[in-house]
């Protein structure tokens, strides 16, 4: 990015603090259990170049079917006069301390576990889909192959491990942050308090409480995008292109 | 400050046509409850030929709308998964069990319906199977009015949760509406006096009478639905909101409110005709069928191209298989099936009604 446009970026921040930010505080919510980990993730999105990097590898360990992706890096033209930036950001599962994915769910096969991660107990899960309607974020899709819900699970097959989550581990910019919330010595704790006031959330008039957290985000974007819609393209299951519009 | 979306992903439907055709037929099956119950405990309106044709149209289509409800889980073997737990929160979960009641005693209210309309004497093997159908020499009388309370009741809960668990998703503005679940109802009586209407058309013995009372439903139906979109139009807040906002941009969804007032217009003219010819009646009745039908489509499928985060709108594209378009005609097809069954085995008390008229 040259630096005018870095410039701009800087300057729309500037333009939209103050009133419309949102608070740690109120994004936050207060239902956070003390006791125990509750894993979060803080994605800089000063740092994030848009690279896919994350999606590739979310790709390559979890293996979702072609065209459904567990995280991807949404990517924008923000205009102002003549000035136009890019803007990236990654999307995955929000991990939400009130996730409206959960109680819809008509077996339980959708949960959240002590450590606030949201999963999917696969073989339970009957495929109805109640669930991904439910979630705000489009976060969940119905697996082609399994034939039941999936998303983002913080890679926690991996954390169990002791491992980072496979779009952590492979970020060139270093832009996602994962750790525990509930200590105060965490790098995403001290971070989270040393930006309090320009940390963001996504949707948060849904009351979600979500538990992924973006620093260096526009307030243009925290609500639903008001703007031009991409060229979508509608591909077959061989990777055929059948149609594409706006 | 302008946005505008250079990649994004494209989102996949996720409720199928398949639940198009459940909320669809089960529509059909508790609004045909409702108008028999309504005919069985009202006094004086007592009419066989519409309690055959309400008896037929429930037994059909409450058989096959949970087989198309079945086939709209991806894993429908698990179904009985939703039984093992208690989601007290869920209102699919509570379905699962409104469910099964109401195709208990809507079958068997219908099946009480259509009792004294089948043979009572073998002549060939239809009537052989009526007979049989009949088991044995019993009176249905004493039975029809407790029956038809308790099938009312369970119509009544299955047009709440159908109508109360799309309305219940916060995350979809178009649905999370109180407007929802009486606009599901009205449409679906809507669809439910139509295809009465073909029904007494269609099977032997037609009756103008019928057709008089069938044609008081299908106005007060349509009034009623009507309304509703008014009042929604109106007063429908963020949902009548993220309506306008698509109306505004989206070719798919102006097209679609085209076809919806251009379809009400021509119904409400076919209605508003006061002495109907029998082709206006039955061109009324497919109107109306044909609206509830794509209501419902446009509810429950192009809905769901909406964002919930992005900007625009999803793609949809009808497949051919059995997750579209084969779907809906082979759920049609099942009914059409069932229904030509029935309509075989009342075939002959009809002739004899009609001999002895
Ligand atoms: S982002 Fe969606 S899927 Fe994830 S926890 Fe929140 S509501 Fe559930
Ligand atoms: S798709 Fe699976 S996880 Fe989602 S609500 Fe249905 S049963 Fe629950």
């Amino acid at each position: 990015m040259d630096t005018s446009k870095r410039r701009l970026l800087g300057q729309i921040a500037a333009i939209t603090a103050g009133a419309v930010f949102i608070p740690l505080a109120e994004a936050d919510g207060d239902s956070t259990p003390t006791k125990g980990k509750r894993y979060g993730m803080l994605i800089d999105l000063r740092r994030c170049v848009g690279c896919q990097a994350c999606t590739v590898a979310c790709t390559i360990e979890n293996q979702p079917p072609l065209g459904q992706f567990r995280t991807t890096v949404n990517q924008y033209e923000v205009t102002e006069g003549d000035n136009s930036a890019f803007m990236m950001l990654p999307r995955l599962c929000n991990h939400c301390e009130n996730p409206p994915c959960i109680p819809v769910c008509p077996t339980g096969a959708t949960f959240q576990r002590q450590d606030g991660i949201v999963v999917v107990n696969n073989d339970w899960c009957v495929g109805c889909g109640y669930c991904v309607q439910a979630c705000p974020y489009d976060a969940r899709f119905l697996n082609h192959e399994t034939n039941t819900a999936d998303k983002c699970t913080f890679c926690a097959h991996r954390l169990d491990a002791g491992l980072l989550p496979a779009c952590v581990e492979t970020c060139v910019g270093e832009a996602r942050i994962i750790g525990d919330l509930n200590d105060p010595d965490s790098r995403i704790s001290q971070l989270l308090t040393q930006h309090r006031n320009d940390i963001k959330v996504l949707r948060p008039s849904m009351g979600t409480q979500p538990r992924v957290f973006y620093l260096g985000m526009n307030q243009a974007f925290a609500e639903r995008i008001r703007g031009e819609a991409p060229v979508r393209t509608l591909m077959t299951a061989s990777g055929k292109e059948l149609h594409h519009g706006h | 400050m302008d946005i505008k979306e250079l990649l994004t992903p494209d989102f996949a439907i996720t409720w199928l046509p398949w639940a198009v055709q459940y909320f669809f037929l089960i529509g059909l099956a508790y609004t045909s409850v409702w108008i028999a119950a309504i005919a069985v405990l009202w006094p004086g309106q007592r009419q066989q030929r519409l309690l055959t044709l309400c008896g037929s149209l429930i037994f059909s289509a409450a058989i096959v709308a949970p087989v198309a409800l079945l086939a709209d889980l991806h894993q429908p073997l698990r179904a009985w998964h939703f039984y093992m737990q208690l989601r007290p929160d869920s209102w699919m979960w509570f379905g699962a069990w409104l469910l099964p009641v109401f195709m208990g005693s809507g079958l068997l209210f219908g099946y009480l319906l259509l009792r004294p309309s089948l043979p009572t004497t073998a002549t060939d093997r239809w009537s052989q199977l009526g007979c049989w159908l009949r088991f044995g020499r019993w009176s249905e009388k004493p039975l029809l009015k407790p029956v038809a309370v308790l099938a009312f009741l369970s119509a009544c809960s299955i047009a709440l949760y159908t109508g109360i668990e799309t309305m219940a998703v916060q995350a979809r503005p178009l649905w999370h509406s109180h407007w929802l679940p009486p606009l599901f109802a009205a449409s679906a009586l809507l669809a439910g006096s139509g295809m009465l209407v073909w029904l007494n058309f269609l099977f032997k013995g037609h009756n103008t009478n019928t057709d008089r009372y069938l044609l008081l439903w299908l106005r007060a139906a349509f009034t009623l639905f009507g309304l509703l979109l008014i009042g929604w139009a109106l007063a429908g807040g963020k949902s009548a909101a993220e309506a306008r906002m698509l109306l505004s941009h989206s070719p798919t969804w102006q097209l679609a409110a085209i076809w919806v007032l251009s379809t009400l217009a021509v119904l409400a003219l076919l209605l508003a005709t006061s002495r109907q010819p029998h082709w206006l009646l039955l061109l009324a009745g497919f109107a109306a069928v044909h609206l509830a039908w794509g209501f419902r489509w446009l509810v429950l499928i192009q809905a769901q191209t909406d964002p919930k985060y992005g900007a625009g709108t999803y793609f949809y594209e009808l497949p051919w298989g059995p997750e579209g378009l084969l779907g809906i005609l082979g759920t049609f097809g099942l009914w059409l099936a069932l229904i030509t069954l029935i309509s075989e085995l009342v075939r002959q008390t009809a002739m004899t009604q009609e001999g002895a008229a």
